[in-house]
């Protein structure tokens, strides 16, 4: 059995095991090949392998080349099985008068009794299972024959290890189950997502759609009930087709630009504002349309009651500033009526005295004096008053005078006709129209001639320098800038007056306001001068500190 | 007939000179004021029956005015006068000023002196109300005094069909 011992090729066991792992085959392969070469170098017909392993125990048979794999529950006989556990070595020539024989595992062929040697396969970790052997009846085993078995098992052991380790139940099937536990539930995640954000799309109520080029690859509800066709039916087809029905792309579409961008489409009476996001890189983008025809009605509905209103705080504002002159007008003329029918029966008494003088009946005339003289009196009292009274009279016409005169500026007729002008030459006339030429100075560093309506902007400025005069001390100068940036001209007005306060800076272009003494002023010149410029496409601002002065900046458009 | 004093607050002064010169033709007293301060000022000084102010003055408001007229001199009618017909200043006028009326400008003069004569007639009528409730509130404390004295005295005993009945000391007063 030395011979046989020395004919056993251990490392063409190991190399099998390793050429099973690389090949990745099965177990079987393996402990065929094992078994092949463990009957052969001990000269003998059968062997077998059991490998107690959960829920089974696997029984692997060899006979005569051929191997056959059996499955049994296990149990607590054996012999075989308790060298499996017991790890001990085993020689019986009658295993079937042995008290733990168990025809499965130590006569797996059954048939007559076989003399029957066992040696444990063991690893680090425990038991792997039993190796076992088996002479025809008849012939005895000895103890070269396990000692041969015994030099044979810890290959055996390592082959089935290694095998064990590398393949089918390691931890590859582990990683292979694991990654595709994975990637079920991220692709669950995933579908729900897209669900999600379908939902989310379709939940939108304006037609959102994404494009490759100008051909649909996704699209919301909205989009499908805006054409009036199905979603599906929509999909790969030009966005021109499925909204427009033309075969070209829209007028004014904002597609194809490489930034976010939006453009206005009309179709079928409607005004849509579409916007258009790229999605780097390729060509795709998504488009949102907006239905901005009510929001559009809406707004000029609004700016419509807006302009209304603010007509109606205008009447009631200068219906209120002519109702005080109004006021005493009206009281006045009703004093000078009466001062008038004292005057007339002061007159008609005259005239009745004179009669009665003339025609001699110079005591009646007497006793009509003597009877009532008290009215001479008061019409004389009431005639003192009257200069006054009319004088207050005419203050009140003219203040009226005033106000229409200040509302006319501001309905200034809205001239459609431009005349070219040189501001320079407005800013001198509106400081003779204000009667300021000697307050005033003009530093001029442009001279470019503008586009204005006649005389707007004229009356415009004169407001602007009346107020700089009023609000500053009679020497102190005003100055006058007129100059030019890259977009506009810009006419500055500065005094070194008595400035604002914030609450009042924030009112200066309401209509009527005023800072001046009742009947002093209208409180309409920079609400005139406000429209004015703004007609002219310009902007006016006032920048004030109390106590330090004021600046009136108005910037014109230098290009029409 | 007795002179009654009219105030007229209001910041433009020919305004004050035209309500002057119409109230001045119906034999009131008047005096005026150009703000709510100096009228508040002319109202400690002089005895004034009513007041008419103009609403919309700088620094005090012509409302503000007449409720601390309410407050202060409650005897004193209080009308407003004002150049536009502003719901919420009219709410207000009588809800917090309880102004005896609203006076629009223009004013019609008639329309003026009607109010003035009214509010002067309530004037005098709640002055004459309030010393009538004096005089009676006076009267029941004297009666309140002699009942102390002569228990019963302000009682009247009368039978069935209302005669007055008296008792023998009662008798023996009046000598009957």
């Amino acid at each position: 059995m030395e011979s046989s011992l020395g004919r056993l090729p251990h490392a063409s066991i190991v190399d099998l095991a390793a050429a099973g792992i690389a090949n990745d085959c099965a177990l079987r392969g393996l402990v065929e090949a094992l078994l092949r070469e463990v009957t052969e170098s001990l000269g003998i017909e059968r062997a077998w392998l059991l490998c107690p392993s959960q829920p089974y125990e696997r029984l692997w048979l060899y006979d005569s080349g051929k191997t056959e794999c059996r499955q049994s529950k296990g149990g607590d006989r054996g012999l075989v099985r308790s060298v499996a556990f017991d790890c001990g070595a085993l020689l019986v020539n009658e295993p079937h008068r042995e008290a733990h024989f168990s025809a499965e595992t130590d006569a797996p062929w059954g048939g007559a009794p076989c003399p029957l040697a066992a040696v444990p396969l063991l690893d680090a970790s425990g038991p792997l299972g039993a190796l076992a052997i088996a002479k025809p009846p008849g012939s005895l085993l000895d103890a070269a024959d396990l000692a041969a078995l015994e030099s044979l098992a810890p290959v055996m052991s390592m082959a089935l290890r290694i095998q064990d380790l590398a393949s089918a139940a390691g931890p590859k099937v582990q990683a292979h189950h694991l990654i595709e536990a994975l990637v079920q539930e991220r692709t669950a995640v995933l579908s729900r997502g897209k669900r999600e954000w379908e939902l989310t799309f379709d939940a939108i109520c304006e037609p959102l759609f994404l494009l490759d080029g100008f051909v649909i690859r996704r699209a919301n509800l909205a989009l499908a009930a805006f054409v009036g066709a199905g979603i599906r039916s929509i999909i790969g087809k030009r966005c021109h087709e499925v909204i427009a029905s033309s075969a070209t792309p829209c007028r004014g579409c904002p597609l194809g630009a490489p930034l976010p961008s939006h453009g206005e489409l009309s179709l079928r009476g409607k005004t849509y504002r579409i916007s258009t996001f790229p999605l780097p890189p390729g060509n795709s983008s998504i488009v949102h349309y907006r239905d901005l025809t009510e929001e559009r009605r809406l707004g000029q509905q609004l700016s419509q009651t807006e302009r209304m209103a603010s007509v109606g705080r205008l009447a009631a504002g200068a219906a209120h500033e002519i109702n005080n002159p109004l006021a005493f007008v009206v009281s006045n003329l009703e004093t000078l009526e009466l001062t008038l029918g004292a005057l007339s029966q002061a007159v008609s008494r005259l005239q009745a005295l004179r009669s009665l003088v003339r025609s001699g009946r110079v005591a009646r005339a007497l006793a009509l004096l003597r009877s009532d003289d008290l009215l001479p009196v008061m019409a004389a009292s009431q005639l003192a008053e009257a200069p006054q009274v009319l004088a207050e009279c005419r203050v009140g016409v003219l203040r009226i005078r005033t106000i229409v005169d200040a509302l006319r500026e501001l309905a200034l007729e809205t001239s459609t006709v431009r005349v070219l002008e040189n501001p320079v030459d407005v800013l001198h006339r509106a400081v003779t129209r204000a009667g300021e030429d000697a307050r005033v100075l003009v530093e001029v560093q442009s001279s470019r001639r503008i586009p204005l309506e006649p005389h707007a902007l004229e009356v415009a400025l004169a407001n602007i320098v009346r107020n700089a005069v009023q609000a500053s001390c009679p020497e102190d100068p005003i100055c006058a800038r007129i100059a030019e940036d890259e977009s506009a001209i810009v006419i500055e007005v500065r005094d070194n007056g008595c400035g604002m306060s914030k609450e009042v800076l924030t009112r200066v272009f309401d209509p009527f306001f005023t800072t001046r003494i009742v009947g002093s002023g209208v409180g309409l010149g920079l609400t005139a001068a406000y429209g004015i410029v703004t007609r002219h496409g310009g902007t006016i601002a006032v920048a004030s500190e109390e106590g330090r002065g004021t600046v009136v900046t108005v910037r014109l458009p230098a290009r029409t | 007939m007795s002179e009654h004093t009219i105030l007229v607050v209001d910041d433009e002064p020919s305004i004050r000179s035209a309500l002057e010169r119409t109230l001045r033709r119906e034999n009131y007293r008047v005096i005026t004021a150009s703000s709510g301060e100096e009228g508040l000022a002319l109202l400690k000084a002089n005895p004034i029956d009513v007041a008419i102010s103009d609403h919309l003055m700088p620094q005090m408001t012509g409302l503000e005015f007449l409720k601390l007229v309410r407050d202060r001199h409650q005897d004193v009618g209080r009308i407003i006068l004002t150049g536009h017909a502003d719901t919420e200043v009219a709410i207000k006028a009588i809800n917090e000023g309880e102004i005896y009326r609203f006076l629009r400008k223009p004013w019609d003069d008639i329309e003026l002196k009607v109010i003035v004569h009214l509010a002067l007639e309530q004037v005098v009528l709640a002055r004459e109300n309030r010393q009538l409730l004096a005089t009676v509130r006076q009267q029941g404390e004297y009666i309140r005094d002699l009942e102390t004295l002569h228990p019963g005295i302000s009682r009247v005993r009368r039978d069935d069909e209302g005669a007055i009945v008296l008792d023998e000391d009662e008798m023996r007063l009046l000598a009957l």
